[in-house]
């Protein structure tokens, strides 16, 4: 039997534990080419959440053997700083759920990108999480996306994602660390919004087909409102950029 | 072609087919799907509306792979069979650098007009060379080193490690009063 959560997790007026309603978000931060050294980069800040990816290449692929004479590899790293963690120090070696992580995070960026233009070659994506308060694979995807389309590559389009979480019988938006450790389930979704293609949906708990129809609803209206954001971020960095050019010329 | 001031993001809708068509540069940057042009990167949409074509120029500044007529620069690593001789392509002219290289590959039939027997009266292990690549797709890129500005740029003494002189048509070495032949690039740089 699970204990009790420290704080109530619904509150008698309908709020969640960090006064939210049902549907929405944490505040969420967005901020393209923080990092000097990485060929594109992003951070985000979503609630307690703090994330950095940085995105190298396509690069030509060392050793051979594991290049694709087709398209090119996506090597993708999600990595826990190990403060990131609440309570004891989290070992800094990949655990397997990092791998795990790693390997979904891959997949859920995979269709997006035009892997066939870069055969025989690698694009890696590094993700460091700074701070952890759940929801931090649907954050990293968030800002890995950013960091792909700051490296200049060719993508499909954008991939947002969210968790959405059932806590006491209610569906909610974007779970937090507390809600996805007492709750009763935790359904992570990624989608390319504008053609609505999911590329991530994982789930926990029982749900019934009535609630993950409800969920997934909850879940793309979220996912619509982190891909504005994202549209946001990436139009402030570069527009400066574009000013800069034209006035050069 | 006509510029916009807007930019365009990677998965937004530029334009339907039935207004333009999408220019196919060196990377489908603007692509066609179901009817709808797209973007797929942050950049500047370009539009031919002589020729109804339109493109998106990317903002991004980052390294990017060479391209079919790109002038690179590259060290000889090794040599297959006396006939190709393998490079890592350093950078590209203009100021790209590889922080990870790009393997090219020099075959006996791309140094120069006339016939050579060998690859190592071009070219030796070591040397540095300016090439252009040949290739459209890569990596390994093909590259070329015929004409007058392409060629070993700079190359050692096996000897003694001296950077070797230009004198005529050959390489010398000062120290080692030896001479190599070589297939010289006009920008040879002593």
């Amino acid at each position: 039997m699970k204990k009790s959560p420290p704080v109530p997790l619904i509150t008698p007026d309908g709020k969640r534990c960090d006064g939210r309603a049902f549907d929405e978000l944490r505040p969420i931060e967005l901020e393209v080419g923080v990092l000097k050294n990485a060929d594109g980069s992003a951070m985000i800040r979503q609630g307690k959440n703090i994330i950095v990816a940085a995105v190298y290449g396509p690069r030509e692929l060392h050793p051979k053997h594991l290049a694709l004479p087709d398209r090119a590899v996506l090597r993708c790293r999600y990595h826990m700083a190990p403060f990131s963690v609440y309570g004891e120090r989290k070992s800094p070696a990949p655990t397997r759920r990092e791998i795990e992580l790693s390997k979904v995070i891959r997949e859920a960026l995979e269709p997006a990108i035009f892997l066939e233009l870069f055969p025989r070659c690698a694009i890696d994506v590094y993700i460091e999480v700074l701070q952890a308060d759940g929801g931090t694979r649907c954050a990293s995807i968030v800002a890995a996306s950013l960091a792909l389309a700051d490296a200049g590559i060719p993508l499909r389009d954008l991939v947002a994602a969210v968790a959405v979480g059932k806590v006491q019988g209610h569906i909610v938006l974007d779970i937090n660390h507390l809600e996805d450790e007492y709750g009763e389930g935790d359904m992570p979704v990624a989608m390319m919004p504008t053609r609505g293609v999911i590329t991530l949906f994982q789930a926990d708990g029982v749900w019934t087909p009535d609630e993950i129809k409800y969920a997934l609803e909850l879940a793309r209206k979220g996912i619509m409102k982190i891909y504005e954001l994202q549209k946001e971020a990436l139009r402030k960095k570069y527009e400066k950029v574009i000013e800069e050019v034209e006035v050069g010329v | 072609m006509k510029s916009e001031k807007k930019i365009a993001l990677p998965g937004e809708r530029i334009a339907v087919i039935e207004e333009f068509m999408p220019y196919s540069g060196s990377y489908p940057y603007a692509y066609e799907e179901d009817g709808n042009i797209y973007s797929s990167v942050v950049g500047i949409v370009r539009k031919d509306l002589s020729k109804r074509l339109i493109a998106v120029e990317p903002v991004p500044k980052c390294t990017r792979l060479p391209t079919y007529n790109d002038v690179v620069y590259g060290q000889v690593m090794s040599v297959i069979k006396d006939t190709v001789a393998v490079t890592k392509i350093l950078g590209k002219e203009g100021g790209t650098r590889y922080e990870v290289t790009v393997t090219g590959l020099l075959h006996i039939s791309q140094v120069s007009e006339t016939v050579i027997r060998s690859i190592y009266d071009a070219v030796r292990i070591g040397d540095y060379i300016r090439a252009k690549v040949i290739s459209r797709h890569g990596p390994p890129y093909l590259l070329t080193i015929k004409g007058r500005d392409l060629g070993v740029i700079l190359a050692f003494c096996p000897f003694c490690h001296q950077p070797l002189r230009r004198h005529g048509t050959l390489l010398q070495c000062r120290n080692c009063r030896l001479s190599f032949k070589r297939k010289i690039s006009a920008m040879y740089l002593v």
